[in-house]
């Protein structure tokens, strides 16, 4: 007897759900960076080009796919192409291993959460430093020295863990309510922040640094492809949430208007978090004597150590506002860590039947037991290559194969007329040249470029071995997912 | 702040948050179109 399938409360539900999965940590320690990197406000007109001919369409085209097949990835692209189910499991592995380590992430945003009422992580910026590097993750020096299990780590990791199976045990009807909080809560924090840091001195020095033009740069490649990979990630595209998450949604929904509101949504939360770093390394630079780019940083880095000093030197109120902006990455990236699982959980019960209140806890079990490698001493490093090898090959190769899949296979046309069908925005042919031509050449001379950069200098100063590794695992998981779509499931009998 | 800082600023501003409510506008149209169309069934 077919099961009826779960269903948003609600279209906003659904709009908050895929807000909550693209707006995550990048948002604030990625997009501003790129920007300042890439010839300040010039950067934004690649990036809305990049946003309009790869990421939108790219959006439009997995609710598509997951609306019209009301399936998790894997059997959603069995549907359109039957020899396509393999796509979806390597989207399906990819993203479990992301979690994996963007829930080690969420932990230590716990830890700094918790030390932050107390500022325990140092009054210097070395002592800042020290607490991150050798307190909290106590980095053994190399990624094959384990070293022992680093506690704060673990206990931050099964937090998150338990968190992401609380979000998700009640199925999407709850879920759709938890997004508003998990939504629009950090948008409140972060206008909050932008706030505190446009009354700092100093601030509208570090916001010339963040949007000062500097157009020579549109000649620059780089500046292009920077432009797209910010543009993919930062989406959730290609990782299978959207096709999951289009599928609680009834036939007959809007598609296109629903993929601007969440695109224009993301983009805009992380124009706005320039405004809140921007402004706070302009005061930490005039506090400290030095020029903006002296502590401009990326990632980790800029959200562990430099925004820990700019918090020690506020002038008021240094712990409550230390405490919002962990705050701030906690919700931010709680919906974007269920949101890595509901798609494992989804695939695994529509392909086999399976009940999801027994697959959601052993996924959620299993997911923390591959989190205890990245709590170890050596763990920092292999998040990191693990971020590296997920996000610039595998995910990649898979907005490359999702495009040839709809773009010649199924076919551009068939599926923009079954989308204007549906829609109130129509989309015209440009939609076809995007899905055929534009994104499917961008995703492959990046995928092309990063293999001749890690071929001809490897990838940071990690000894040769890991990058067979990595891609060692990336071929792996490719096999897996060729073993897992040739597995019958309830569908095929 | 300087000049072409700002102009970047109202730039950014006018294409995501613009865009953002035009397309909110055309959803929430959408929506109020259909109740309508639902009272007239009934």
């Amino acid at each position: 007897m077919p099961t009826i399938r779960e269903r948003w409360s609600s279209r906003s539900s659904f709009v908050f759900a895929a807000i909550g999965s693209a707006i995550g940590l990048g948002n604030v320690w990625r997009f501003p960076y790129i920007t300042y990197q890439n010839g300040g406000g010039a950067f934004l007109i690649p990036y809305f080009v990049a946003l309009i001919t790869a990421g939108i369409p790219l959006m439009i085209l997995e609710y598509y796919v997951g609306q019209e097949t009301q399936r998790a990835p894997p059997t959603a692209l069995k549907k359109i192409w039957k020899k396509s189910e393999w796509i979806g499991w390597f989207s399906v592995c990819l993203v479990f291993l992301l979690s994996t380590y963007y829930s080690t992430i969420m932990s230590w945003c716990v830890n700094y959460f918790y030390q932050s009422f107390t500022l325990g992580w140092g009054s210097t910026p070395e002592a800042i430093n020290n607490f991150f590097n050798n307190t909290l993750l106590g980095k053994s020096g190399s990624p094959g020295i384990l070293g022992g299990i680093q506690m704060p780590v673990l206990i931050g990791l099964a937090i998150t863990w338990i968190s992401i199976y609380l979000c998700l045990f009640r199925g999407v009807k709850i879920l759709g309510k938890i997004v508003y909080f998990t939504v629009c809560i950090p948008w409140l924090l972060l206008i909050i922040m932008v706030i505190r840091g446009l009354s700092l001195p100093g601030a509208i020095e570090g916001l010339n640094f963040y949007l000062t033009p500097d157009f020579s740069v549109l000649l620059k490649p780089q500046a292009w492809l920077a432009a797209y990979g910010q543009i993919f990630y930062t989406l959730s595209l290609a990782m299978g949430t959207l096709i999951i998450y289009a599928s609680y949604q009834p036939k007959d929904s809007d598609i296109t208007a629903n993929a601007f509101i969440t695109s224009l949504a993301n983009c805009g939360t992380a124009f706005l978090a320039g405004f809140a770093v921007f402004s706070t390394l302009g005061y930490l630079a005039q506090s400290m004597g030095v020029s903006v780019p002296e502590v401009t940083k990326s990632g980790l880095g800029l959200a562990f150590v430099t925004y820990p000093t700019a918090i020690n030197l506020l002038p008021v109120a240094s712990r409550f506002f230390g405490a919002f902006f962990f705050l701030l990455l906690l919700t931010l990236g709680i919906d974007s860590a269920f949101s890595e699982v509901e798609p494992v959980v989804g695939s695994i019960v529509d392909k086999w039947g399976l009940k999801k209140k027994w697959v959601l806890p052993l996924v959620c079990i299993f997911g923390f037991l591959v989190g205890i490698l990245y709590s170890t001493r050596g763990g920092f490093y292999w998040v990191d290559l693990a971020d590296h090898f997920i996000c610039n090959y595998g995910i990649t190769l898979v907005g490359l194969l999702e495009c040839i899949v709809i773009g010649y296979v199924f076919g551009a046309r068939k599926a923009r007329s079954c989308i204007n069908e549906v829609s109130d925005v129509r989309i015209g042919p440009w939609w076809d040249v995007f899905i055929k031509f534009i994104t499917p050449i961008v995703l492959g001379v990046s995928f092309i470029m990063q293999l001749i950069k890690l071929i001809q200098n490897g990838y940071g100063n990690y000894p040769i071995w890991t990058i067979f590794t990595g891609m060692g695992f990336i071929v792996l998981l490719l096999i897996l997912s060729v073993i897992l779509s040739r597995r019958k499931g309830v569908s095929d009998e | 702040m300087n000049r072409s800082a700002i102009v970047m600023l109202i730039f950014g501003s006018l294409i995501l948050y613009g865009g953002l409510a035009y397309f909110i506008f055309q959803a929430a149209k959408s929506r109020h179109l259909a109740n309508k169309k639902k009272k007239r069934i009934f």
